[in-house]
């Protein structure tokens, strides 16, 4: 279990070079995180995406390619596919979205996914707040539009199975969901209280579902402290979730960093930035996941 | 606390003293606002209900039903009898029926929302995030009402041509997600003028809406991102769960008030802390003609 992204980044250089895939690598900054993080030792970089653009945009900056495997691709969801596809066969621990619609990467995962049973894709936003030594999750900000119960039960699986192989034994769960004061129930909080007998029941894996629906109602006027955060929050739908994970860190109240995960499968969906210490945060975070999942 | 209520309060004593009708239950956090506020002269306070006996308010009708007391609040604010009422019971259909007939009343195309005030610790300037409370699924029409509530609030704040921006979780607009419809439908009314002077621009995700750079790497060229007065939640979940998070964690400091009546009408949702009534009521004197 680790307290705050410091400890990942430790963790992450005590476990070797990974080979990665980083699809469309055409933007200044995701070209200069991948070139810092070979040189660092973290990671052994293969590019997919259009190596003219790739070439020039190395030679505008500075870059060294050298000892860089490129592979020439054009299309973006073929690019995708090829991503993905080297990630679930285990040829790279873990994939890198560039510069290209996310969804194109999502797709080709929910395509992979395909041949396993029971398998999800969801987005999984570990974040840390300032002043506070505490990583928690907030799923699933990015795949799941609108997820009925039998989504949300896989979305929570994903969680509690990352957040198990990486040291939380029995993480806390919150189900967010909103008071509606005009209607009845809502379907989110039905969706809630039927998650948290799933859990009772042992049917989530190891964790435990909080009888709180919100934040307010584990504490009263103090700032809250870590041991009453939650490790995970699941988010009702996709427009909470995206929006919540966006403004912990734009609005300036915490870090983020997203990876989308599904059958082994990670995706790192770095957002940009000029900070050379958050482009090493998301790179040991990927290192982290895939090789505690691996070995476990 | 400082922020928000030093900024209102600094509007509200220009405006004169406001006459506030209290009821519901016997809230220790809120008689303390209203000592406060009595004491620093912007408002006079008269309590309905026979809870309030010997609090220190006169009890101008002391009736053992809230929601009897509550008419009657009603009906002397719209006699001119009153010009703010403040309500410390629950947040419930009971409470709010009574408000919506109000709103229906005057306007039916008028539309009751909840207008939160943020302290984003941004220079000399107060943020509005709508609805986190009211509405849970609004449509597009809704949608057009809480916008409006919303530039009335920020009206009421001084800031006369706020820049709206429709959140979503993208900034493409998708056939999959209503949000980006609607956010894009508002934007398209905006350009148009039917939001007077008020800029609405979306679907912005909240990283466009809040950096200038993000918004132009993502080829938006709009005034909006970078300088939004006023963020418009797709439904009530994103919004209830984003402040909560601000206000809870990010020990952001927040208030709120209640929009669309045709009378300031004061509550404290769950989303604020108790120590909040002071500013909700000094917003709620704000929106008092």
């Amino acid at each position: 279990m680790y307290r705050n992204f410091e400890e990942i980044i430790k963790s992450a250089k005590m476990r070797g070079s990974q080979k990665v895939c980083i699809v469309f690598p055409e933007d200044r900054d995701i070209l200069r995180t991948v070139v810092e993080g070979r040189r660092d030792g973290l990671i052994e970089p293969i590019l997919i995406g259009r190596r003219s653009l790739i070439e020039k945009l190395a030679l505008e900056n500075r870059f060294s390619l050298d000892g860089i495997m490129i592979l020439d691709h054009k299309d973006p969801r073929f690019a995708s596919e090829l991503g993905i596809e080297m990630a679930g066969r285990g040829e790279v621990s873990f994939v890198i979205k560039g510069n290209i619609l996310t969804t194109h990467l999502y797709k080709a995962i929910l395509r992979f996914l395909k041949r396993f049973e029971e398998e999800f894709a969801s987005t999984l936003c570990f974040h840390q707040i300032s002043g506070i030594e505490k990583i928690f999750i907030v799923t699933d900000s990015g795949v799941n539009i609108h997820p009925d119960l039998g989504t949300k039960k896989g979305i929570l699986r994903n969680a509690v199975r990352v957040m198990n192989r990486l040291g939380w034994g029995r993480p806390r769960v919150m189900v967010l969901a909103s008071p509606h004061l005009l209607g009845d129930r809502s379907l989110y909080e039905g969706d809630a209280i039927e998650l948290r007998r799933l859990a009772l029941e042992g049917r989530l894996g190891e964790c435990e579902v909080l009888d709180s629906r919100n934040l307010y109602e584990l504490i009263s006027e103090k700032r809250i402290c870590e041991e009453v955060i939650p490790d995970i929050f699941l988010v009702p739908n996709i427009e909470a979730g995206n929006i919540l994970v966006k403004s912990i860190d734009h609005l300036g109240i915490g870090i983020r960093q997203c990876v989308t995960v599904g059958g082994g499968i990670f995706l790192l969906t770095p957002s940009r930035s000029d900070e050379y210490e958050t482009r090493m945060v998301n790179l040991s975070l990927g290192i982290v996941l895939s090789t505690s999942w691996r070995s476990s | 606390m400082e922020f928000i209520f030093k900024k209102v309060s600094e509007k509200v004593s220009r405006k004169g003293k406001r006459r506030v009708l209290l009821f519901g239950r016997r809230d220790e956090d809120a008689l303390s606002a209203l000592f406060t506020a009595r004491e620093e002269g912007w408002i006079e306070v008269l309590a309905l209900g026979s809870s309030f006996k010997g609090v220190g308010f006169e009890v101008v009708f002391p009736s053992v039903d809230i929601l009897e007391a509550g008419l009657k609040a009603v009906a002397l604010t719209k006699e001119g009898e009153g010009d703010v009422i403040l309500y410390t019971g629950l947040l419930d259909r009971g409470f709010l029926s009574l408000l919506m007939e109000e709103v229906k009343g005057i306007n039916k195309e008028r539309i009751m929302s909840y207008v939160s005030v943020v302290n984003l610790h941004k220079k000399d300037r107060l943020i509005l995030m709508t609805d986190p409370l009211i509405t849970a699924s609004p449509g597009l029409k809704e949608k057009i009402g809480i916008v409006e509530n919303g530039i009335e609030v920020s009206r009421r704040l001084g800031i006369e041509r706020p820049s709206i921006a429709a959140l979503a979780p993208l900034e493409l607009v998708n056939p999959s997600l209503c949000s980006t419809l609607d956010a894009a439908i508002l934007s398209k009314m905006s350009e148009r003028g039917q939001f007077g002077e008020a800029r609405v621009e979306g679907p912005l995700a909240m990283d466009n809406a809040v950096s200038v750079s993000a918004a132009r790497h993502k080829g938006i060229e709009s005034p909006v991102p970078g300088n939004v007065d006023i963020y418009l939640f797709p439904d009530l979940e994103s919004a209830h769960i984003t402040l909560q998070f601000l206000v809870y964690l990010g020990g952001l400091e927040l208030g709120g008030v209640l929009a669309g009546i045709p009378f300031p009408v004061v509550i404290r949702s769950p989303l604020e802390r108790r120590s909040s009534w002071l500013i909700n009521l000094s917003l709620g004197c704000l929106m008092s003609e």
